[in-house]
């Protein structure tokens, strides 16, 4: 009897005093402390028309509405000359000088080309303006260059009789055979003031791959008719307008829907797609461009209202010169009519492996109205077009003769 | 004569009775207590002492017997992530020693215009094996395994909506680990 009233307590007992033994935890303390900064990379409205921006207090967040229209439209970026430029120059002997200016002559955003050198029978130079463009995916019905310039020069000494042409040329990036070329005469004689005049000439669209790319290049030259015992001259091209007008078959869109800036530091960016909602067929290409080297992401991919590719690839974004920006957003997109989408993106960045940083995009694509024209909007500094690397094959162009 | 016979036999069981309640008993108990080595243990992430944000350092330290840590970053705007800046290790040797693991929020963050802050623990197959919520208080992921030889990496990722000042503040929060899973910590 003794022995039970002992044992009956003691069973619960045994039964916990193993648990109790065997609770035994260690506590390792962490401290996280965060010390928030600026952001690094901020969004800025390119300002292009048919394209409207909201951008978040801190610019880390943009909302966008693009409005597709059959309206023609530009493919070269800035073409116009205002704002923050994408061109490139390659320069020749002695035109070596190339910078965009506020205002001249009573058009806003010039670029100007111009240099001085010596003459002699056979005299020939020139220099360059290029960029890197994107073919539209949507069926083109035509496509026209409009180039607006006008030359100011002298034969400072000597005689000579000088012949200043413009020609415009699309080659294309791949194969840099010459797709079309088209040569403006500017001004032939002994000198001349400059008066504004608007050169003009139709592509062979037949000849365009949809979503290829292309150089189109200015090529300003100066070649000597006649020279008598030497002699020395200046020149100065201007440009005003320099782009390539496409009508589109169906509403569409092909520019810039927003851009970038870092402040500091080198990053590897990638633009996702994380979720979209479509009324309609639409068709859409998405990509990242960093037009400072002329390099550009591979697409998110939108056909027939469904989603192929949600990611692009990298690009590596750094800070850049004063009226640049570090990367461009671009869409090209053509919907049927009465159609919408919209398309909720992610613009990443990341520093090697450790630090990623995601900033929301909201993409809104919708039917016409139709866009506006050129953007008034004055630049406020001169600067200098950038001179990099040339494209291939710029030799074979200085001498090229359609 | 009575009546002082009963004051004092009154008096005197009082008395007695207090005493008699005032009992102890001593029974020796003997604790030897041998430390040991931590079996589990901290680790620099691959990416402590990378690169942070505007030329900032992504800065862990670790005790000098690995088992603390102390972190300092710099997050911006929208959400940025940090990827592998801890890790947690249950080294072999000794083998065949496995330990549960959770994170225990002791002091959450602190500073106004963070709208989240989570810890992301991994295991080595990058699988996610569960979230700290580092604004609220509170014991998470208890008890997932950390198996022997194993070494699980911790990420950290943060949140401030745009609008606000620029944030800053602290958190404190400890890793606790056992030997067994049935009793949560305490």
């Amino acid at each position: 009897m003794l022995s039970r009233l002992v044992a009956i307590p003691l069973i619960p007992l045994l039964f916990f005093l193993p648990h109790v033994l065997g609770a035994e935890f260690s506590y390792y303390p962490t401290s996280l402390t965060l010390n928030s900064i600026s952001p690094p990379i901020t969004f800025y409205d390119p300002g292009v028309p048919g394209v409207t921006v909201s951008l978040g207090p801190n610019s880390t967040s943009a909302s966008i509405t693009v409005k597709a229209s059959t309206q023609p439209f530009d493919i070269v970026a800035n073409s116009d000359f205002i704002g923050p430029s994408p061109w490139l120059f390659i320069p020749g002997t002695d035109l070596t000088s190339a910078t965009v200016l506020p205002s001249y002559l009573g058009r806003v955003g010039v670029a100007n080309i111009s240099g001085s050198g010596s003459l002699f029978s056979g005299y020939t130079d020139s220099a360059f303006l290029y960029q890197q463009i994107t073919w539209p995916t949507t069926p083109i019905l035509f496509a026209n260059v409009y180039l607006e310039a006008c030359v100011e020069y002298a034969v400072t000494s000597g005689f000579s009789i000088l012949l200043l042409d413009a020609t415009v040329f699309v080659v294309d990036a791949n194969t840099l055979a010459v797709v079309d070329s088209l040569t403006f005469i500017l001004d032939v004689g002994s000198s001349s003031t400059c008066t504004w005049n608007t050169y003009t000439g139709g592509l062979n669209v037949a000849a365009y791959t949809p979503g290829g790319t292309y150089y189109f290049l200015i090529r300003y030259r100066v070649q000597s008719l006649f020279t008598l015992f030497g002699g020395a001259y200046y020149a100065r091209f201007y440009t005003n307008l320099a782009n390539i007008t496409v009508a589109p078959a169906n509403p569409t869109f092909l520019g810039i829907f927003l851009l970038a800036n870092a402040s500091t530091g080198i990053y590897n960016a990638s633009l996702s797609l994380v979720s979209a909602s479509f009324t309609g067929n639409v068709d859409a290409n998405i990509w990242l461009r960093n037009n400072t080297v002329q390099v550009q992401s591979s697409s998110i991919t939108i056909t027939a209202s469904s989603i192929v590719t949600s990611q692009s690839s990298e690009l590596v974004v750094t800070t850049v010169p004063p009226g640049y920006y570090s990367l461009e957003m671009w869409l090209d997109t053509t919907i049927s009519p009465g159609s919408s989408a919209t398309l909720n993106l992610v613009l990443k960045y990341r520093i090697q492996d450790g630090v990623y940083v995601e900033y929301p995009i909201q993409l809104n694509i919708v039917d016409p109205p139709e866009r506006g024209g050129r953007s008034a909007e004055p630049p406020g500094n001169v600067f200098r077009i950038l001179s990099i690397e040339p494209p291939p094959y710029i030799d074979y162009l200085r001498n090229y003769d359609a | 004569m009575r009546t002082s016979r009963a004051i004092i036999l009154l008096a005197l069981l009082t008395l007695l009775a207090l005493v008699g309640t005032a009992v102890f008993v001593y029974l020796p108990v003997n604790v030897t207590i041998n430390s040991v080595s931590p079996p589990v243990i901290f680790q620099l992430g691959s990416n402590a002492g990378g690169t942070d944000l505007a030329g900032n350092i992504i800065q862990v330290t670790l005790g000098p017997n690995a088992s603390s840590a102390t972190l300092v970053l710099h997050p911006t705007y929208q959400k940025t992530y940090y990827h592998d800046v801890l890790q947690v290790s249950n080294p072999s040797p000794p083998a065949g020693d496995n330990y549960y693991i959770g994170i225990k929020v002791v002091s959450p963050l602190t500073g106004a215009g963070f709208s989240s802050a989570v810890a992301r623990v991994y295991d080595s197959a990058n699988n996610l094996l569960f979230t700290a919520d580092l604004t609220t208080a509170g014991t998470y992921g208890w008890a997932t395994l950390l198996p022997d030889g194993q070494t699980f990496r911790i990420d950290i990722e943060i949140v401030i909506t745009e609008g606000v000042p620029l944030p800053s503040g602290s958190v404190t929060f400890e890793l606790v680990y056992s030997p067994q899973s049935v009793t949560p910590p305490p």
